[in-house]
C-alpha cells in the first residue's frame, strides 16, 4: 500500500473541509432566524425619517438618487417603498416562500438598504447582511418552509438533498474575522488595555437598559470582564478551530452576548450576532436538536424524507 | 495551489471564489492608517499601570507594528478589494464599543425663530440620547435607531475634526455640512411640522454638542482620574444651518 503524497493529502484535507455535504438544516434554521432578525431591524427602523430623501439620510445616500427623486416628487415614496419590499421579502425568506429567488432579493435588498442609508444600523446590521450572501449557494428552503411542505402536499417531494458545506464555512470564517478583528480594534485602544472599557460602556446613558451610575461594588468585576471579552475576542479564531475549545468559546460568548442585552439596550445586535453561532453548530445533529426544542417542528414543517 | 483528481473542475472554480472572498474579507477588516494606532499612547508617570495592562500596551505596540506592515504589503490589492465590498456592501469595520466614550454625549438642536415683530430667540431641544433616562425596554429599541444615527453624525463629525487637526488644516465647510445637515433638516421639518406661532418664521437651526464627564467609579486604582461629583454639560456649537 503506498503513502499518499503530501499534496494528495493536502488536496483531500481541502476537499472535507470545504466540500463535505451536509443536510440542509442548519441552513433552513439560518434562513428563518435571519428572516426574523432582518424583519425586527426593519421595524426598529421604521421611522419615515430614515427612508425619506430629505430625513435622516446621508447627503450622498439614496443610491446618489436624493437630488432627482425630490424634483420629481418621489422623496418620499422610493425609500418607503424600498422598505415595504424589504419586509416581503425578508417575511417571504422566514418562511421560506419562494426561498431560491428570495434569498438573493434579500441580499440585493439588504445592499440596496446600507447604500440607501447606512446611519441607523449597528455593525451586526453588517453581519446579518452576510448570512443572505451564504445562504444564495444553498437550498435553505429544502427543509421547514413552505416550499418544502408545498411539495410535500403535491407529493413531488423527493429525498432531502445534501448540500455543500463551504457555505457554512464563509460563515464560520466571517464570525471568526469579525470577532478577531473587534479584538484588535480594542487592543488598539488604551481604555481595553487598562481595563476601564467596561465601566464606561456600562455608565453611558446612552447604552444602559437601567439608568444611573454602577455601584462602585462592581468596578473589579468590570475590570476582570473587559479582559475576559478582549482575550476571548482575540483568541476566538484559535478556540473554534478545535472541538475541545469550540464549546468554551462559544458558550462564552452566548454568556457575554446576553450580558450585554440584558444591561445595554443596543437594538437588534445581541440576536444579529448569536444568529450566526448556527454555523458553529454541528450540521449533522441541527435537526435533532431543532425537533427536541421544538416537538410540534415535524407537525408543522415536515422536512421531506431523509436523504 | 495543486488540486488532484478528486477535486472536481467545479470544485476548483468554488475554491478560487473562496479564496478571493476569503482574501477580499481579511484585507476589508484590517483598519485604515488613520484609525488604527494613530495616538501613540503615553501613560502618566503618576498613573497606576497594573502588570496586565503593562502586558497589553506592549502588546498594542506590536501590533501597530505588524499593522503597518501588513498595510503597506496589501496596498496593491485594495482598490480591486474595495471596489468588491463596496459593490456587494461587504464592509468589514468591526469597531463596535472599540473606543468607548468617556463622557455623557447630548446632542440638542437649537431653532433660531424670528416673530412677526422682528424679535429673534432661540429655543432648544434635546434631541440624544433619544429617550428619557428611564428602565429601556420596547420604546428603546426604537429610539437605539435614532440614537444609533446621531452617534454615527457625532462620530463621522470627530473624525473630520482629528483629521483636520492632524493635517493642520481648517475643518472643511463642506464636510460639515455632508455630515450634520442630515440631522439639521430633518429636525427643522419636524419643528414646522409641529407649527410655529403665528408670523414667525425658522431662520437657522443650529447643531449643538454637549459632554459630561463619566464618573471613574474605583478611581483608587486610577488614581491619577479625578471623580466629577457635580457632572455638568459643556455645549459646544459645530453648526449653523440657514434656511431659505
Amino acid at each position: 500500500m503506498t503513502t499518499p503524497s503530501p499534496t494528495a493529502r493536502l488536496e483531500d484535507g481541502w476537499r472535507r473541509f470545504w466540500f463535505a455535504e451536509i443536510p440542509p438544516h442548519s441552513y433552513a434554521v439560518l434562513r428563518i432566524l435571519t428572516g426574523i432578525v432582518g424583519l425586527a431591524t426593519l421595524v426598529g427602523a421604521w421611522n419615515p425619517a430614515f427612508w425619506d430623501v430629505d430625513g435622516i439620510v446621508p447627503l450622498s445616500g439614496a443610491w446618489g438618487l436624493g437630488p432627482w427623486l425630490l424634483a420629481h416628487g418621489l422623496g418620499h415614496i422610493a425609500g418607503r417603498l424600498l422598505r415595504d419590499l424589504l419586509v416581503i421579502a425578508y417575511a417571504c425568506m422566514a418562511v421560506g416562500i419562494f426561498t431560491p429567488v428570495t434569498v438573493p432579493l434579500v441580499f440585493l435588498g439588504s445592499t440596496g438598504m446600507l447604500s440607501w442609508n447606512f446611519l441607523p444600523y449597528s455593525g451586526a446590521q453588517q453581519l446579518l447582511h452576510e448570512v443572505p450572501f451564504c445562504l444564495i449557494f444553498v437550498d435553505s428552503g429544502a427543509v421547514w418552509s413552505v416550499d418544502a411542505w408545498s411539495r410535500n402536499r403535491k407529493g413531488s417531494a423527493g429525498p432531502t438533498r445534501l448540500e455543500p458545506i463551504w457555505p457554512l464555512r464563509l460563515l464560520q470564517f466571517q464570525l471568526a474575522l469579525l470577532y478577531f478583528a473587534a479584538g484588535l480594534w480594542k487592543l488598539g485602544n488604551a481604555t481595553w488595555r487598562s481595563g476601564q472599557a467596561l465601566h464606561y460602556v456600562l455608565n453611558d446613558q446612552l447604552y444602559q437598559r437601567i439608568p444611573g451610575d454602577l455601584p462602585e461594588v462592581f468596578f473589579g468585576a468590570t475590570v476582570a470582564l473587559t479582559y475576559l471579552t478582549l482575550v476571548w475576542e482575540l483568541t476566538f479564531p484559535l478556540l473554534v478551530c478545535f472541538r475541545a475549545t469550540r464549546p468554551v468559546a462559544l458558550v462564552i460568548g452566548l454568556l457575554l452576548h446576553l450580558g450585554m442585552w440584558v444591561t445595554l439596550e443596543v437594538g437588534a445586535f445581541m440576536p444579529t450576532v448569536l444568529i450566526a453561532y448556527v454555523a458553529f453548530l454541528d450540521p449533522c445533529q441541527t435537526e435533532r436538536r431543532v425537533r427536541r426544542w421544538l416537538p410540534s417542528a415535524r407537525a408543522v414543517v415536515p422536512s421531506g424524507s431523509p436523504g | 495551489m495543486y488540486f488532484g483528481a478528486r477535486v472536481t473542475p467545479s470544485q476548483r472554480l468554488i475554491s478560487c471564489l473562496i479564496v478571493a472572498h476569503l482574501v477580499a474579507i481579511f484585507l476589508g477588516a484590517i483598519p485604515g492608517l488613520d484609525d488604527f494606532g494613530a495616538d501613540p499612547v503615553v501613560r502618566g508617570p503618576s498613573e497606576h499601570v497594573t502588570p496586565v495592562t503593562a502586558a497589553f500596551d506592549a502588546a498594542a505596540a506590536r501590533v501597530v507594528w505588524l499593522h503597518r506592515v501588513t498595510w503597506a504589503l496589501t496596498a496593491p490589492l485594495r482598490p480591486i478589494v474595495n471596489q468588491y465590498l463596496r459593490l456587494t456592501s461587504q464592509f468589514q469595520v468591526w469597531n463596535m464599543f472599540c473606543n468607548p466614550a468617556q463622557s455623557q454625549r447630548q446632542v440638542r438642536i437649537g431653532y433660531r425663530l424670528i416673530a412677526a415683530d422682528g424679535a429673534r430667540h432661540t429655543e432648544f431641544q434635546q434631541v440624544f440620547p433619544a429617550g428619557p433616562p428611564e428602565l429601556k425596554l420596547v420604546r428603546a429599541y426604537f429610539d437605539s435607531f435614532t440614537d444609533k444615527a446621531l452617534a454615527a453624525g457625532v462620530e463621522n463629525y470627530r473624525r473630520l475634526v482629528r483629521v483636520a487637526d492632524a493635517s493642520n488644516t481648517p475643518l472643511s465647510d463642506d464636510d460639515v455640512t455632508q455630515t450634520l445637515r442630515p440631522f439639521t433638516r430633518y429636525y427643522a421639518s419636524q419643528r414646522i411640522a409641529a407649527g410655529l406661532p403665528r408670523g414667525t418664521r425658522l431662520a437657522a437651526v443650529e447643531f449643538w454638542s454637549g459632554t459630561s464627564p463619566i464618573l471613574l467609579l474605583g478611581s483608587a486604582a486610577v488614581p491619577t482620574r479625578q471623580p466629577v461629583l457635580e457632572p455638568t454639560i459643556t455645549w459646544q456649537l459645530w453648526m449653523t444651518d440657514d434656511l431659505p
